[in-house]
């Protein structure tokens, strides 16, 4: 089956008017010097709701952790501190020794045991930790940010916004997300790279797959979706008498134009066809998947994971030389019920991303892939009893095997809400490090040249770092 | 006399809405029928014609779509000739069916303590909510239900019985057509929402130990179900200072209204019904600092119950509250992206609380906040019922598949129908395999897609126009909606022995072997005759294909049949409504 990509979808649509605009921006060519060779992935792992980054990466040094301890006493509680039999008791807390020392200024900090796959990840220099990184438009202080005579991110704290603006740049609504804009700079630069399965989603359709020619492929973690009435010969009819009526059939569902003027529903067309093409191609390749040693865990985390490990591994069959994913899970917003809650997520990242490491050793890419995670935000630092409220920097993962690995990059500051380093007291951390630098560090490994990141990235310019220093 | 005063009323009314059409700016809305020629005899005027009388099956097929769940042949043929305002009229007048009522004799006896609530199923009240839609007399009272429960979202996923999903449900029916000041008043105080919103148990702040209150509510009460989180003009644009939206509130008004949702608790002294009761006051875990956001204060040591009261007066007084909700319920019946001058004219029936139709009618109390008075300025818009609006290429609704898939359901006039029976229709949130939605379990308090989305890469996302259900309704779900309608379409359902859901197509079979004759029965019966020649030339040739064998004929024209509404409710003319 012919796939449709977005080349062939801006064709179609080149004898509209109202595409002229995006052929045009098609048609802005600059260097077009992003390295296309070889084989890249990037996989963004999405903590909807906003992971605790204060309950994920704790202080381990007695100073730090009674500061931290006392900022939350009820929640710690909860939690069992004191008894010690608690993931968040100080002696359980599993030591991060980082080759550099950094910014940390003599505090030393560890994982809860739930994340011990990523403390060894960790230890076996795979995996990174970047600390307090945000949305910014430029750098803040406290004293900016109470004077509010700096530009700000629009609409901190919420929940939509802030997923948007990780993903794409700006408050809901925007449309083009960094991971398509790293694709849309590849798929410049090499004429030969086909579009339709470099942006790939396990999880919900949004903006950051999607570019001005990228788009986010879906594939369902249950495993290929295939069109039952034709595909299943029982439903209009056993034999063959009924073979051209289900050709019939096949043909319309893939039809892509739809000559009406009503606009959504010529949409809607659109992506009825499209998706059953792309999906039926996509189903037909994946009969090739040959059965990966490594075992994901049965969560939904593991089942994401291990879809982009199978596709991954049909990537040639899929004319993918750099594909970007996304992989999301929620329950993150942890208002409440946070003892219980956030340890039970943080076990299914353990063992989701060390399987999926695993899994691309085994496919000996792991050098070829980074992940990284991302969250709507980070927590406050004060408790509100069981619970904690929105926050804003946060603390973030990234792990292959190109990762420059067993070390800390950012800041982890102190647990202090009243210091500088948060915006009030409550606790909400201001971020050290955008995520337009976080994106850009990656970008860079991807294969963008200095001039396609700062188009991609509005406000990098704005940074002094470039290059956070955590990929080779 | 009284007919005079009746014409004139007619034509006051319709004075009123062109009123309200010219207020919006004019523009892209059309012109209005129906207003009757002066008389330049003198003699009284011809009674003018309403411009919502329904003249035809394509009018009361596109009415019945946006403004219920669609309907059969039958339903189709019986509102032409009937004005819409008073089908309106007759779905206002019926009374409401508590959910709760239904789900108590659910419960087992002997379960009495507020502790033994879980041993109910939460799957009791979404059942009854399939079984309404489909075969309810009700379908109007349905539509706003599940409308506000988009809006004004806690989802079921989590939850654990179905007393306390029952008792929300019940308190957005039961003011579906009332106000909306009541609707913020009794959810606020729902055990479900308390606990989806982490609200229920929260407490005043300590300093000494550094807890302060959630602020999970009061970021999302503003957020989600009143004010949005820019200041927007009646027409539901943003007023723009120098260029940029003003925010409507910033982090310290978060912080403060935080402290009124401090002290509610679970009324557990009622047994199981506390459940179904408000949540109640527990004063000394109520803030006694003082409450300053919007425009509101409340004093130090205010009590909470009078706290709350206030709080919900001052979100509700807001003046966002009428545009914000306007544009967001236009989008839950009849237009994925309304024009400004739409979202107005509602918005102004929601100020007002009140509705003149073209018939004469009057709809709401004339008390802002009124839902009769912004659900019939919704459904009698004019433009609704103007060739000239319609035939645009930018009107219309692209519709979640739970309505494509209770229209389905209408319009073959199931036998059956218990959905107490369709295991598969427990969770339709698979994208792959089901109806990427499930009724009343979106993935978060912001519902299945956001009112702003506007798709990349379309047609529609090109001109900015919004489509919040393409965020589901998209690629990714196409085969997997496809493929469980035809389950549906083949009675390919079985649970246990009982044979539900049963479409017997006898109008259907007694076509099939006329192609054409098919093919034109279900145009009008699936889509208003909105389907294109080239689909409908598709289709017809598909159907075709398989030719009637005599030894065979029984399940030949059986396939027929179902190929046939197999490709029907794939047509985009099917997902969208326009």
């Amino acid at each position: 089956m012919t796939k449709i990509n977005r080349r062939r979808f801006m064709a179609d649509a080149g004898a509209m008017a109202t595409s002229a605009g995006l052929l045009g921006n098609l048609a802005i060519n600059n260097a077009f010097a992003a390295d296309t060779t070889g084989y890249k992935a990037l996989v963004c792992v999405f903590f909807f709701g906003g992971l605790d980054n204060n309950d994920t990466i704790l202080p381990v040094d007695s100073t730090s952790y009674n500061l931290f301890r006392n900022r939350r006493e009820e929640l710690m509680g909860i939690y069992g501190v004191g008894s010690g039999t608690s993931s968040r008791d100080r002696a359980n807390i599993l030591q991060l020794n980082p080759i550099n020392v950094g910014s940390l200024g003599g505090r030393e900090y560890g994982l809860p045991a739930e994340l011990a796959d990523l403390r060894d990840l960790f230890d076996s220099r795979e995996l990174a930790v970047m600390g307090s990184v945000g949305p910014l438009i430029e750098p803040v202080t406290r004293e900016q940010f109470v004077a509010d005579n700096v530009a700000l991110p629009k609409r901190l704290f919420s929940h939509n916004d802030q997923q948007s603006t990780w993903m794409a740049l700006n408050i809901e609504g925007a449309r083009r997300g960094w991971g398509g804009r790293l694709l849309d700079a590849a798929i410049r630069s090499n004429a030969q790279l086909d579009p339709t399965y470099m942006g790939i989603t396990t999880s919900s359709s949004n903006a950051f797959l999607t570019g001005d020619v990228a788009r986010g492929f879906s594939v369902a973690s249950s495993g290929p979706v295939r069109v039952r009435p034709t595909s299943v010969r029982r439903i209009l009819g056993n034999n063959a008498h009924y073979n051209q009526a289900r050709d019939q059939l096949d043909a319309y569902l893939q039809e892509t134009n739809y000559n009406a003027g009503n606009l959504f529903a010529r949409d809607a067309a659109t992506m009825r066809g499209t998706g059953v093409v792309n999906t039926t191609n996509y189903a037909e390749q994946y009969d090739n998947v040959t059965a990966l040693g490594t075992q994901f865990p049965a969560n939904g985390l593991g089942s994401q994971l291990r879809t982009v490990a199978e596709t991954i591994s049909i990537r040639n069959g899929l004319n993918a030389r750099r594909q970007v994913f996304f992989v999301g899970i929620g329950g993150f917003d942890s208002h409440d019920n946070q003892a219980v809650s956030v340890p039970a997520l943080q076990s299914q990242i353990g063992g989701a991303i060390k399987a999926f490491r695993d899994a691309m050793v085994e496919l000996n890419v792991w050098n070829d892939v980074t992940l990284f995670t991302a969250a709507d935000f980070g927590r406050t630092m004060n408790d509100n009893g069981d619970g904690t409220d929105h926050g804003w920097g946060a603390h973030h993962f990234v792990a292959g095997g190109s990762v420059r690995g067993g070390r800390i990059f950012g800041d982890l500051p102190n647990s202090d809400a009243t210091s500088d380093d948060y915006t009030d007291d409550r606790g909400r951390l201001i971020p050290t490090t955008s995520v337009e630098q976080y994106a850009a560090t990656l970008g860079s490994w991807f294969g963008l040249d200095q001039t396609e990141l700062d188009q991609a990235l509005p406000n990098l310019a704005n940074f002094n770092d470039r290059d956070l220093g955590f990929m080779v | 006399m009284k007919a005079l005063i009746r014409d004139l009323r007619v034509l006051l009314t319709v004075a009123l809405s062109m009123l309200l059409v010219a207020c919006g700016g004019g523009g892209d809305d059309g012109s209005i029928t129906g207003v009757a020629d002066p008389d330049p005899t003198g003699n009284p005027p011809t009674p003018p014609v309403s411009y919502s009388l329904i003249e035809d099956q394509e009018t009361a097929f596109r009415f019945l779509t946006m403004a219920a769940f669609g309907g059969s042949r039958a339903d189709i043929d019986a509102l032409v000739g009937r004005d819409a305002a008073d089908w309106l009229a007759d779905q206002f007048a019926i009374p409401y069916a508590s959910y709760v009522d239904r789900v108590i004799p659910l419960i087992n006896p002997g379960v009495t303590a507020f502790a033994d609530a879980p041993a109910t199923e939460s799957r009791h009240q979404m059942e009854m909510f399939w079984d309404a839609a489909i075969e309810g007399d009700d379908p109007l009272r349905q539509r706003m239900l599940f409308a506000l429960s988009q809006i004004i979202v806690a989802n079921f996923n989590n939850a654990r019985n179905a007393n306390r999903e029952a008792y929300y449900l019940d308190n957005l029916g039961k003011h579906a057509f009332g106000n909306y000041r009541d609707i913020l008043q009794d959810i606020t105080y729902t055990p479900l929402m308390g606990s989806y919103l982490t609200y229920v148990g929260n407490r005043k702040g300590d300093p000494t130990t550094g807890r302060l209150p959630d602020e999970n509510y009061a970021r999302e009460i503003l957020q989600l179900f009143s004010t949005g989180l820019v200041d927007l003009q009646m027409n539901g644009e943003p007023i723009l200072v120098g260029g940029e939206p003003v925010e409507t509130y910033g982090n310290d008004d978060i912080v403060n209204l935080a402290r009124v949702f401090t002290g509610l608790v679970y009324d557990r002294d009622r047994g199981i019904s506390g459940w179904w009761s408000p949540m109640l006051m527990d004063e000394a875990r109520h803030s006694e600092l003082e409450k300053r956001f919007l425009n509101v204060v409340i004093p130090a040591n205010t009590d909470g119950t009078t706290s709350i009261n206030l709080a919900l007066d001052g979100i509700f007084a807001h003046p966002n509250v009428a545009p914000f909700m306007a544009r967001q319920l236009i989008q839950r019946f009849t237009a994925s992206h309304p024009t400004p001058q739409y979202v107005e004219r509602v918005a102004t029936a929601f100020e007002t609380g009140t509705f003149a139709a073209g018939n004469g009618r009057t709809f709401g109390t004339g008390t802002r906040g009124d839902l009769e008075a912004t659900l019939a300025a919704i459904l009698l818009d004019p433009t609704l019922f103007d060739a000239t609006t319609i035939a645009s290429d930018r009107v219309g609704k692209v519709r979640e598949p739970i309505l494509r898939f209770v229209h389905w359901a209408r319009a073959f006039e199931l036998s059956n129908v218990d959905s107490r029976q369709e295991t598969r229709l427990r969770d339709t949130s698979s994208a792959s395999t089901a109806l990427a939605q499930r009724p009343f379990g979106s993935p978060s308090v912001f519902n299945f897609y956001r009112p702003g989305y506007v798709a990349a890469g379309t047609l529609t996302g090109e001109l900015g126009l919004t489509a919040p259900e393409f965020q589901i309704v998209n690629e990714g779900s196409a085969i997997g909606f496809g493929n469980f309608m035809t389950d549906y379409i083949i009675n390919d359902t079985p649970f246990r022995d009982r044979d539900t859901f049963n479409a017997s197509y006898a109008t259907e079979l007694a076509l099939a072997d006329d192609a054409d004759a098919l093919v034109d029965h279900l145009a009008l019966l699936l889509t208003g005759n909105q389907v294109t020649d080239a689909s409908r030339a598709s289709i017809a040739n598909a159907i075709e294909a398989i030719g009637i064998r005599q030894s065979d004929e029984a399940a030949d024209r059986l396939s027929r049949v179902h190929l046939a509404i197999i490709m029907f409710v794939n047509d985009p003319s099917f997902t969208v409504t326009y």
